[in-house]
């Protein structure tokens, strides 16, 4: 059995330390958060997968680390994990922060595709890790959902609270569920409008059309697709069957057929649109 | 609705045949015409007559024989799949074609209007958005049995009144209420599994773009309305689960707690 974090972090939430950040993911959600966090005086250093750090180099003065073996060195106040489809490599990820980290350092994982509770069942201290759920893409993200789970200590959210205020994020509490409130919900209006196209309903500029003036949504459902990567739309699909194992959270054939050719979206060039 | 639509068109330049089989409907639609006239004007994006012009152009009756010769029947009675027939059955003769019959229906079944018509190639849907004066979008519903002339005359005219228009196979719910579908419903299970209240899902969407937040939306509909559009893409799907509506909404239908127009649904709306 664990400490309670609460009993290890004897603090006032405001005097846990928010400086030394590490973010753990794929470098197209890594970095500009990262970006975020220095724009806001906190040092942030990143952990990439090993093919992407190559590439990172090119693209950002951000200190990336060599490897997973090299957490350790480092002491972090605060850590990001940020991977989002590939659940495997997040359990991995976790599974290696845990383990490097000093006990008292908390942990803010992306909950968008599992839900907390299953993500923390084999990690020794599940005190210490927080979900959050964010619609991307990153860069323009204004809120966060906040999710603790059935073990997460006080100390945690607040200083996830903290921290997202601090880069001018807002934070918005909610209960541990795949997806929180937005990401669930955009994901299965994408899930639809995929549907819909693929019954040839009508076009997809139509239906994006349709949306956007006859109800007050921001964007096309499609195009919102494109922009979030319908790679991750399909994760968090899985992510809702596989949790409330009901139909309509059905992921659309036409969506996976996309993702499974590489048509994932703005970022691949192609989606439901070419770009 | 009707008289949403009548307006429009008349403002656009249309001479309009408004027919309303209750005599009571027919007394206070100019009134109601009236009222709405002056507020289009400013709010529309196509040039429009002006109010005395736009009223002197509608005609009022109840009686079906001065839909006579009309080029373009717009039906938006009671969503009565009966009521619309019997109503598109009567106009077979007096409207010959190449006159259009369009039905204004958001959620029945237009192919089953059209099978029941003596040229159902003429027969497809326009569903206006509320209000429909000021709303920009219509969408045009096609059935396997309507001709493509039909369906450009309508989208051309639709243009012409200042609608924007997107076609839609006849399906249920259509487009829009079809995707507003997940959007409202998985707000309303969100709230039902306890993942955040009401108002802090509401202020999500809102800072995530959206003007409403969607308790806001299904209480500015009805929540009967939003359950009767739910209920009924449901049942055209042979029950699939996908569609399946929220116990909570019955609810609360039950309470009468409606929305805004009975003061209270999700929030509360005094005096009004």
């Amino acid at each position: 059995m664990s400490i309670p974090m609460n009993e290890i972090l004897n603090l006032e939430p405001e005097f846990y330390p928010i400086d030394r950040l590490l973010l753990a993911g794929p470098l197209e959600d890594v970095i500009p958060l990262a970006d975020r966090a220095h724009a806001a005086g906190h040092t942030p250093a990143l952990l990439l997968p090993a093919e992407q750090i190559e590439s990172a180099r090119a693209q950002t003065k951000h200190r990336i680390l060599a490897s997973e073996e090299t957490i350790g060195d480092d002491d972090f106040d605060l850590v990001l994990e940020l991977h989002c489809t590939d659940l495997e490599a997040k359990a991995d990820s976790l599974y290696f922060l845990e383990d490097a980290l000093g006990e008292t350092v908390p942990i803010l994982t992306l909950t968008m595709a599992i839900s907390l509770s299953d993500l923390t069942r084999d990690l020794l201290m599940p005190e210490r890790v927080l979900g959050i759920s964010l619609l991307p893409p990153v860069d323009s993200i204004k809120l966060v959902e906040l999710m603790r789970g059935e073990q997460t200590a006080d100390p945690v959210l607040q200083t996830a609270k903290r921290f997202f205020e601090s880069i001018d994020i807002k934070t918005k509490e909610v209960a541990d569920s795949p997806g929180g409130v937005l990401v669930r919900t955009i994901c299965c209006l994408i899930n639809e409008a995929a549907l819909a196209l693929q019954e040839r309903i009508a076009t997809f500029t139509d239906i994006d059309t349709a949306l956007k003036l006859g109800v007050d949504y921001p964007e096309g459902p499609l195009a919102w697709g494109d922009k979030i990567g319908l790679d991750r739309v399909e994760a968090v699909m899985d992510g809702l069957h596989a949790w409330f194992k009901e139909d309509r959270y059905r992921c659309t054939p036409l969506l996976k057929k996309l993702v499974r050719n590489g048509y994932t979206g703005v970022t691949a060039g192609q989606g439901f649109y070419q770009y | 609705m009707g008289t949403g639509i009548a307006q429009i068109c008349a403002q656009t330049g249309s001479a309009v045949v408004a027919y309303d089989a209750f005599p009571d409907e027919v007394r206070q639609a100019p009134k109601r015409i009236e009222r709405d006239l002056k507020r289009s004007i400013e709010l529309s994006k196509v040039p429009l007559d002006n109010a005395e012009e736009s009223l002197e152009r509608i005609a009022f009756t109840t009686q079906l024989e001065d839909c006579a010769d009309s080029e373009l029947v717009i039906e938006a009675v009671t969503e009565k799949l009966d009521l619309k027939i019997q109503l598109f059955s009567q106009l077979d003769d007096k409207c010959p074609p190449p006159a259009i019959f369009a039905t204004a229906t958001s959620f029945l079944s237009v192919t089953t209007i059209a099978a029941k018509t003596r040229f159902p190639e003429r027969v497809c849907g326009m569903h206006f958005m509320n209000p429909a004066a000021h709303n920009e979008l219509v969408e045009i519903i096609a059935t396997r049995l309507t001709d493509r002339s039909t369906l450009e005359a309508v989208r051309k005219y639709a243009g012409e009144i200042g609608k924007q228009t997107v076609l839609v196979k006849d399906s249920p719910g259509f487009l829009v209420h079809r995707l507003l579908n997940p959007y409202l419903g998985e707000a309303l299970r969100c709230l039902g599994e306890g993942v955040a209240d009401f108002s802090t899902i509401d202020e999500i969407f809102r800072t995530a773009g959206f003007e409403f937040g969607p308790f806001q939306r299904m209480d500015e509909i009805g929540l009967d309305a939003v359950h009767a559009m739910n209920r009924s893409i449901w049942d055209a799907s042979y029950k699939d689960g996908r569609y399946r509506p929220h116990p909570l909404l019955k609810k609360m239908i039950e309470a009468g707690t409606l929305g805004k127009k009975s003061g209270r649904g999700f929030y509360e709306y005094p005096h009004e």
